[in-house]
């Protein structure tokens, strides 16, 4: 009886993997070590992970392309489907595992959706007609079918992730991997992409893994979630039961959605006989509010705590402004105007985030800081000066410029080499650059990396070299281009307090994000772009009281935010920013 | 295990891939970075350091692909379309001798191979040029714009490769399918067949 | 700068509808006929065959400008030029000191211009009337391997990204201070290493992850490829091929055999 439960078991398991230890050929310390896991026909399992941790590694063992294509050394098993991955071929794993990669550009390299979506097919030896029938099914699936003859150009972030999964779905898997699908993609694309995981989820037999960061999506959709870190798995469980594990996932380096956050400081603050656990927005509203009487006022010191207020300089209005826009208007081509009339003022020594959908008009903004965009009309001065006046090298010297993707600066052999190129350019002495170059890499916490190829560092850490390397330069004002996309919540906390530090020397910070809590955490004044246009703009907290405005263009203030604006009816303030607030003004019934 | 992704005729998915974005990235820059000069084809332009670090950096095969397909299609974008068969030949030589010599090589060789290459696209040209242009403007360009090319394009492939290989490191473990001795020695002799071909036919038929 | 990625134009002609491998073998074999033959009488009626099917392609006038400017200068330098190499000939038209121009050599040194002005609507004729993925398939079906022809696809669909991308480098580098528009030739002409070695590490990334990408679709399998879109020649089609071929073969069989057009 026992062995015919314990075959019907294995009948059912999707993926089934054994002691797997894994090293890439260039090195010789395992990436992954003793992976054990189970995962049954149907479920959607979650991974979570820092950087580093082995995750997109273990994607790429459920096709097989580890081993057999990459080679290395390996131990343990892997079977996907009832097939051991080192007896079949990749390709007759592939037809039963798809794998959607975090990068859609090079993902996506047919010249058309269409062709895109029957690459798959037309390698495995499909029927032309069998695979049309296919393409219709899985356009329709990502919802895309108006856009098969659409050009990958002319797609958004989500639009192209959407094909990707379309094109992965063509060759009928059972199985549907998702390396971190929406790392890159600004609100909207996550929220299409998404809506499309959900519906898989839903389709009959289709087994999910999905390695994701954002951990309010994982809570919603996932039957389990795996975490790993340094190679192994730390923590395995429902949902409900990993967030709970709010320090474990901490000293991993992982955020929780804020109400697991919440849920923790609550029972630990008021020693709840029965402790809280909360998964979603509404399971935190219906507690509090059958639990709690009405909100207590918070006082300056807790509201402090949450935000830099207290590390803010007083701002004088008269003084000359860092960066200034009058009526500023551009547009790429004719006809097409992207800054529709902007008017903005930035003090020396704000920290401002600007924030909008792709599209809204940050970047081609900020860009007009340091000239590498001329208006089309309307004036640009940086520090009282005109900026049509200066090269936008001349320029870098007052506003230095953090692209968001590192890749298209590096170019160095060490990083110390890379962080001197800034000021080298300037004409600082060779002492002088030495001098910046140690306090940048200080700053960051890459003294240990000095001598190591920047390229062969993780995305965080190159963010760090390359912001180093603005830094090195001295600029009084600096921009980052989403500072924070696609790297682990650790490397983002790390990032963001160099700029925090940054911004206590008196540098004048501009952000460009998505990342609602980082806002909340780090940016005293937020301005929201729509359309070209700037629709708010103030100190972050009355910006994000007004979630209707912001509703109007996709954008959400952070999950505590919402659940106090919410609960207004009880007296919370319409504009909390952190959890540690919220708690504080929880009173006992 | 070993890894065996060459697939058939030596182009596995790393080889398609490895080929599709030189050839992207060579076409894109031979475009983008390139000063106009009023004489024969037009322009003066960066191409060649990337035919021949591409070669350098990829070995023979992917170098010739990388640096004849990718130069041919810049021209045919830029309007020079009508020219393009002779690049894809004398570019695609190029970036070929610059990788069977230089690849995987210290600079004594990389060197060598970039003067292989310098000379294969000055007197590739050259004898294209002739029957076609004119043996005025064929001297015209070669001394001009094809002499600075070839010489700023060996520079610039030399430090590139030093740097790309220090770089990015891990470009360092692909190794290109094995071209035999056979084919590399074929590939050479065809190519100055057919160019002397060319050259033959126009002094025996006559010019003017 | 504004960079024409494709020089194709959409429309729905004739020619448009041709198989690409009709259009593929048509202009190869006018470009070789062009350069067997040097009369000035006979280049300038294969022009003229060449002009007609570019207007039944209905290319613009705006297009036809653009093709013209092109080869324009060139054309100019060479009757310029040739005179001035080849000296032999009568009627002597000009003489002083070393120059001597003669009529025989100007009227070579025209068609040789016009030969290259021939090759060039060959090409243009071509490039006009059909999509990238068309000529890509036509050259796999023609007997490219299709993994060459993969390669050429996937790059000529790279080739607009990375003028972008090499765009946001060059500003990414500008931003760290660096000059590109000062300086000596010599020193702007080094400078752009600082542009160059990004985007060959960006590129080799990139293919790091094509690469996985395509081989999670199972390029490679060992079964027999199948392809959604196949071309097939219609009776329109083997027609034109038959014509140029013939047309082809009488003409380079008239040059060798009897000197025509020589």
């Amino acid at each position: 009886m026992a062995a015919e439960k314990a075959l019907k078991q294995t009948e059912e398991l999707a993926i089934e993997i054994r002691g797997l230890t894994y090293a890439y050929p260039t090195s010789e310390q395992p990436v992954l070590k003793d992976i054990n896991l189970k995962v049954c026909k149907g479920e959607f399992i979650s991974i979570m992970g820092p950087t580093g941790a082995g995750k997109s590694t273990l994607c790429l063992t459920l096709n097989g392309i580890i081993p057999q294509s990459l080679s290395g050394k390996i131990e343990g098993s892997v079977v996907v489907d009832g097939m051991n991955t080192l007896s079949y071929g990749v390709h007759v794993l592939t037809n039963k595992v798809g794998i959607i990669f975090q990068e859609p550009e090079s993902q996506l390299f047919s010249m058309n959706v269409e062709e895109e979506i029957s690459f798959g097919p037309e390698n495995l030896g499909v029927s032309p007609d069998e695979i049309r029938k296919r393409v219709d099914w899985a356009l329709g699936v990502v919802r895309m079918e108006q856009y098969r003859q659409r050009s990958p150009f002319r797609l958004s972030g989500g639009q192209k992730q959407r094909v990707a999964i379309a094109a992965a779905l063509s060759m009928m898997p059972s199985i549907l991997v998702l390396d971190e699908p929406t790392s890159g993609l600004d609100p909207i694309g996550k929220m299409e992409v998404f809506s499309v995981v959900h519906d898989l989820k839903r389709m009959r037999n289709m087994t999910v893994v999905m390695v994701e960061h954002e951990s309010e999506e994982i809570a919603r959709f996932s039957d389990k979630v795996v975490v790993m870190n340094e190679g192994k798995i730390v923590l395995e469980g429902t949902p409900r039961e990993v967030f709970a594990q709010t320090q474990t996932m901490m000293d991993v380096g992982l955020s929780v959605p804020q109400v697991c956050e919440l849920a923790e400081m609550v029972n630990r603050k008021f020693q709840s006989k029965k402790p809280y656990s909360f998964l979603t927005l509404q399971e935190a509203k219906d507690a509090i509010r059958s639990d709690f009487a009405e909100a207590r006022p918070t006082s300056r010191k807790d509201r402090g705590t949450s935000s830099v207020s207290e590390q803010r300089r007083t701002v004088r209005d008269d003084a000359v402004p860092a960066v200034e826009v009058g009526d500023l208007h551009f547009e790429y081509e004719k006809g097409i105007e992207v800054l529709r009339g902007i008017d903005l003022r930035i003090q020396k020594g704000e920290c401002v985030a600007i924030i909008g959908q792709n599209g809204s008009g940050k970047t081609t903004l900020v860009k007009h800081f340091n000239g590498l965009l001329r208006p089309t009309s309307g004036k640009v001065t940086v520090n009282g000066d005109d900026a049509a006046d200066k090269t936008v090298a001349e320029l870098s010297r007052t506003v230095g410029y953090l692209f968001q993707n590192p890749d298209h600066q590096i170019f160095s052999t060490s990083v110390e080499e890379e962080v001197a190129f800034g000021p080298k350019n300037l004409g600082i002495s060779p002492e002088d650059t030495e001098t910046r170059v140690a306090n940048a890499l200080r700053l960051v916490g890459l003294e240990s990396y000095r001598k190591v190829p920047p390229s062969t560092l993780g995305l965080g850490q190159r963010r760090k070299v390359t912001l180093a390397s603005i830094v090195a330069m001295r600029p009084e004002v600096m921009i980052l281009d989403e500072p924070t996309t696609g790297i682990d919540w650790n490397g983002s906390i790390q990032l963001m307090n160099s700029v925090r530090e940054l911004n206590r020397q008196g540098h004048t910070i501009i952000t460009i994000t998505h990342n609602m809590r980082v806002v909340a955490q780090y940016a005293e004044r937020t301005v929201v772009l729509a359309d070209g246009q700037v629709i708010l703009d103030g100190p972050t907290r009355e910006v994000f009281s007004k979630p209707d405005i912001l509703r109007t263009t996709f954008l959400a203030p952070p999950q505590i935010t919402s659940l106090a604006q919410d609960l207004q009816p009880m007296g919370f303030a319409p504009d909390i920013l952190s959890v540690e607030e919220f708690c504080s003004s929880l009173e006992v019934r | 295990m070993t890894a065996q992704t060459y697939g058939r005729k030596g182009m596995g998915p790393r080889e398609v891939s490895l080929s599709a974005v030189m050839i992207a990235a060579t076409a894109a820059l031979t475009m983008l970075i390139s000063v106009p000069f009023p004489l024969t084809r037009g322009y003066f332009n960066l191409g060649d350091a990337m035919v021949m670090l591409s070669g350098l950096l990829l070995g023979a095969r992917l170098g010739g692909i990388a640096g004849g397909v990718g130069s041919a299609i810049a021209d045919v974008l830029l309007g020079f379309g009508y020219f393009a068969p002779m690049t894809l030949l004398i570019k695609g030589t190029e970036g070929f001798l610059a990788g069977l010599i230089g690849h995987n090589r210290k600079f004594p060789f990389r060197l060598a191979g970039v003067i292989a290459g310098a000379i294969a696209m000055l007197l590739g040209y050259f004898s294209v040029e002739t029957p076609l242009y004119g043996i005025g403007a064929a001297i015209a360009e070669m001394t001009t714009i094809n002499v600075l090319q070839v010489t700023f394009g060996a520079i610039i492939s030399l430090i590139l490769i030093e740097l790309v290989l220090r770089a990015y490191p891990a470009i360092k473990s692909y190794v290109p399918p094995p071209l035999s001795t056979k084919v590399a020695v074929g590939v050479v002799v065809v190519v100055a067949i057919i160019l002397a071909a060319i050259v033959g036919f126009y002094l025996t038929q006559g010019i003017g | 700068m504004s960079m024409k990625y494709d020089l194709y134009i959409e429309r729905n002609t004739a020619i448009h509808r041709l198989d690409p491998r009709v259009k593929l073998i048509g202009a190869a074999l006018g470009m070789i006929a062009a350069v067997v033959v040097s009369d000035l009488l006979v280049l300038a009626s294969i022009y003229a065959i060449v002009l007609v099917v570019i207007k039944l392609g209905q290319v613009t006038w705006e297009r036809f400008k653009f093709a013209t400017r092109t080869i324009l200068p060139v054309s100019i330098m060479i009757v310029c030029l040739w005179p001035l190499f080849y000296r032999t000939g009568t009627p002597v038209l000009f003489s002083w000191g070393p120059i001597i121009i003669t009529l025989p050599s100007l009227l070579t040194g025209i068609s040789a211009a016009l030969r290259i002005n021939v090759m060039a609507f060959c090409a243009f004729s071509l490039l006009y009337t059909t999509p990238q993925g068309s000529l890509v398939r036509g050259l796999v079906k023609l007997g490219l391997p299709y993994e060459y022809g993969l390669s050429l696809a996937i790059a000529l669909r790279y080739i607009p990204t990375f003028g972008g991308i090499i765009l946001m480098i060059m500003d990414a580098q500008k931003a760290r201070g660096l000059e590109l528009d000062k300086g000596s030739f010599l020193r702007k002409t080094l400078k752009y290493v600082y542009v160059m070695a990004p985007v060959v590490i960006t590129a080799l990334r990139m293919a790091d992850q094509l690469s996985l990408a395509i081989e999670s679709r199972a390029f490679g399998a060992p079964v027999k490829r199948t392809y959604v879109t196949d071309l097939r020649m219609r009776v329109v089609d083997t027609i034109a091929i038959a014509v140029v071929v013939v047309a082809f073969t009488g003409l380079v069989l008239a040059r060798l055999l009897y000197g025509f057009g020589a």
